[in-house]
């Protein structure tokens, strides 16, 4: 049995690839074989962190919705440009990042329908244990599809009035679509606040359990940038943090 | 941070120690150079004074001791008036004598054991009546009448005692009233003669003695003026010699029975032709070989045993000492004066010399018998100017010392001042940034604030722990409001446009639909999972 994990967050700017590259990194350096699929069409980022360049990309996510390729032709196994050993297994299936490819589909659009299909066989194809989904900023039909067929929902949210409008109306629609595990992680709070009480006070507000409050740092994106920072740095607070992130995504 | 920490402690130390101390040390060091440099002149006036007043004291001494000398003389030239005038009998003549004594002082005994002795001798050794032929018809000598046999024809100076005394040719010449004196006779005394086995006169108790005498002679005349003769006195020259040979120029003690020649402070004589007729060392006096002719005098050629053997005369003893015919020119003059010698290890020493001023006899055409001379050292002259030179440096090293623990004292002093007034200063500021931390960690350190606002001496630190508690008021009042407004921030969520947001998604057909079948959705991929396990199991 898989388990679908989304990670979303309803604007952009909230760190949602680094985190999901984060937990992908450290299920599969727990021995789990993780998919991660960057269904940003429109902005996609997560292969940079993977260290996936655009001349290694064979096919992405846009080659399987236009069904010139298998969706797992698209998936790459970054296992070894991680840097560090790890026992499990990844495998990025990559949205395109040709200018010309991104324009295409913002015209012509896709069948969402796809996306679903395209997940099951990717499980099945690449026997994996779980599924990362790093989803579109807003709730558009694809977003809200793969929210529906997720085990987990993981919300990204940043402490500023934008925001907090925005994931209060993502938890709501979560709900009704019967998410199993709806958690939320507040993301760069400045480090003026009590971590503690900011926590509290969103669990108040939406009555969803948050699974960790990250404080902004120059420090931490300055190394973010240069790769995983959780393989990087083990000991790190923060990479404790998504570790427990991880954990209660996994049930 | 960067650059030398130089605290409130040691400006305050640096500074008060710089104002303090500086003077301190300097004003120190010019007492002390003064006090030195005064002292100096002090010493340097002492001596100079000390010196003139001891030369002139010394020159006093000298012209009194001459004149006394010269009394003395004259003393004997009334004795041998009287002696012309009483009848010529043996006792007669030996009564003469008898009362004719003075005071003897010398040294007896033993070289390894001398002894000071004081004996009354009479001051002439002979009296003799000679006749108008020569002969002497009577003799009285140390209270006796010779027997006629030891008379003897002194018309021929070579029937006299020492072989070549003219006196009777030159008294038979004489006017009435006139008085011949002869030189100082004696028969010569060499060095070893002196000292024998002794290394110095002093020591030389055991040794030859100058055995001088002065013949005073008078004309005798009959009732008719026709010349009657001659009466002879033998004055004992030991009462003459002893005037200068007792003094003592540089002591309290002003008198010796003999001198050190070794010390360079004696007296001594010379005479009319400038033989030395007193003198501690005896083989430099005036005197006769064994043939009765005068021993020649000392030249500087001759080798240092040959020097023993000759007598000094002053006008031809440049050679050891230019002053000693200038002394016997002066004297000659009628002058007296000093002169100053400085020896090989450049003591210096004063001279003083004075004419025996004396017209009779063998002294009638230079009108002096001689001149009394006293030397001395004149270290010995400023012992007391050195006694307050010493004092004075003694003085000093204390005053030194003194200033020194004044010095230490106010070092600790300041020192003492400079942490009390820097503790009073820095401590209040030490605490304001005590408050200044706490303020950085978000406290109001407001207990430290609060004493330093209200200590007993209100100054600028007060001042400004009012302005920095206000200050830190505010902050803290800010910060607090920043926080409310997060907690405000988080309330602000409108559910009315949220519940409109969420309908307007759950409304569509997209959403009944995917709600309709995401249960479905979610099973199914969850049983082909379970499948699979179940494969694989």
């Amino acid at each position: 049995m898989a388990t679908i994990i989304s990670i979303h967050s309803f604007r952009g700017g909230t760190g949602k690839s680094n985190t999901t590259a984060n937990i992908t990194a450290l299920l599969a350096s727990q021995g789990y074989r993780v998919g991660v699929i960057d269904t940003d069409i429109q902005s996609p980022g997560i292969h940079v962190l993977f260290g996936l360049d655009d001349d290694h990309m064979r096919h992405s996510l846009n080659d399987y919705l236009w069904g010139t390729c298998e969706i797992e032709d698209a998936a790459h196994d970054v296992t070894n440009s991680l840097g560090v050993p790890i026992s499990g297994k990844i495998f990025l299936i990559p949205s395109s990042i040709k200018a010309g490819e991104i324009a295409r589909v913002l015209r012509d659009g896709y069948d969402p329908g796809l996306l679903n299909d395209g997940f099951q066989r990717l499980i099945e194809a690449l026997d994996l244990d779980v599924l990362m989904i790093d989803t579109h900023p807003g709730l558009n039909e694809e977003t809200l599809l793969s929210i529906a067929i997720s085990d987990a929902l993981l919300i990204i949210m940043r402490p500023d009035q934008q925001d907090y409008q925005g994931t209060g109306v993502t938890v709501e629609v979560a709900r009704k679509l019967d998410v199993p595990h709806l958690l939320l992680l507040v993301n760069k709070v400045p480090q003026t606040y009590n971590m503690a009480e900011v926590g509290q006070q969103i669990e108040k507000i939406y009555n969803c359990p948050v699974a960790a409050v990250i404080p902004h740092s120059d420090e931490l994106m300055a190394l973010a940038s240069a790769g995983i920072f959780s393989l990087r740095y083990p000991d790190h607070p923060v990479t404790a943090a998504y570790r427990q992130v991880a954990a209660r995504l996994m049930g | 941070m960067r650059g030398i920490r130089f605290g409130l402690l040691w400006r305050f130390l640096l500074a008060a120690l710089l104002i303090g101390l500086v003077p301190l040390a300097l004003i120190s060091w010019f007492a002390i150079n003064g006090y030195q440099a005064a002292g100096d002149q002090a010493t340097e006036v002492t001596r100079t004074t000390l010196d003139e007043k001891s030369l002139d004291s010394l020159q006093l001494r000298t012209v009194e001791t001459a004149n006394a000398i010269a009394r003395f003389l004259e003393e004997r030239v009334q004795d041998t008036r009287t002696a012309a005038l009483i009848p010529r009998d043996a006792q007669t003549y030996a009564a003469f004598l008898a009362a004719r004594h003075a005071e003897l002082w010398f040294l007896d005994g033993t070289n390894t054991a001398p002894q000071e002795r004081r004996e009354q001798a009479a001051i002439f050794r002979e009296i003799a009546y000679v006749g108008a032929d020569g002969r002497e018809r009577l003799r009285v000598a140390d209270g006796k009448e010779l027997p006629t046999t030891q008379l003897r024809d002194v018309s021929n100076p070579a029937n006299t005692t020492y072989l070549s005394e003219d006196y009777f040719a030159a008294t038979k010449g004489l006017s009435p009233g006139e008085i011949y004196v002869s030189h100082v006779t004696a028969w010569y005394v060499n060095q070893t003669d002196q000292l024998g086995v002794a290394s110095d006169p002093l020591a030389a108790v055991e040794g030859k003695k100058y055995d001088a005498v002065i013949r005073l002679a008078a004309p005798l005349f009959t009732s008719a003026g026709v010349f009657d003769g001659i009466v002879v006195l033998t004055l004992d020259y030991r009462h003459v010699i002893g005037f200068a040979l007792h003094i003592l120029p540089t002591s309290d003690q002003k008198f010796t029975v003999f001198p050190d020649y070794a010390s360079g402070s004696y007296a001594y004589m010379f005479d009319n032709e400038g033989w030395e007729i007193a003198h501690p060392r005896f083989w430099v006096l005036r005197g006769l070989d064994p043939s009765g002719q005068l021993v020649s005098y000392v030249t500087g050629e001759m080798s240092k045993e040959d020097r023993g053997k000759h007598p000094m005369n002053m006008r031809y003893g440049a050679w050891a000492d230019p002053n000693l015919p200038t002394m016997y020119d002066a004297v000659i003059r009628g002058e007296n004066g000093f002169v100053m010698t400085v020896n090989q290890s450049s003591a210096k020493k004063a001279t003083t010399y004075a004419p025996i001023f004396f017209a009779h006899g063998v002294y009638k055409q230079s009108r002096i018998f001689g001149a009394l001379a006293i030397g001395a050292e004149m270290a010995q002259f400023h012992q007391a100017a050195d006694q307050v030179s010493a004092s004075i440096s003694e003085q000093r090293k204390s005053l030194e010392f003194q200033m020194l623990l004044v010095i230490l004292g106010s070092v600790v002093g300041v020192v003492l001042v400079a942490v009390f007034v820097t503790n009073t200063i820095s401590a209040p500021v030490r605490r304001l940034g005590q408050a200044a931390q706490a303020l950085e960690r978000g406290q109001l350190a407001e207990e430290i604030l609060d004493s330093l606002q209200r200590r007993r001496f209100r100054d600028e630190v007060s001042d400004l722990a009012t302005v920095f508690k206000g200050m830190a008021e505010q902050v803290i009042k800010r910060e607090d409001t920043l926080k409310q407004q997060i907690v405000a921030l988080n309330i602000q969520i409108d559910d009315q446009k949220r519940r409109q947001q969420v309908e307007s998604i759950t409304e569509t057909d997209y959403f009944q639909n995917l709600r309709a079948s995401a249960v479905q959705m979610r099973r199914r991929h969850q049983e082909r999972g379970t499948a699979d396990s179940e494969a694989v199991e």
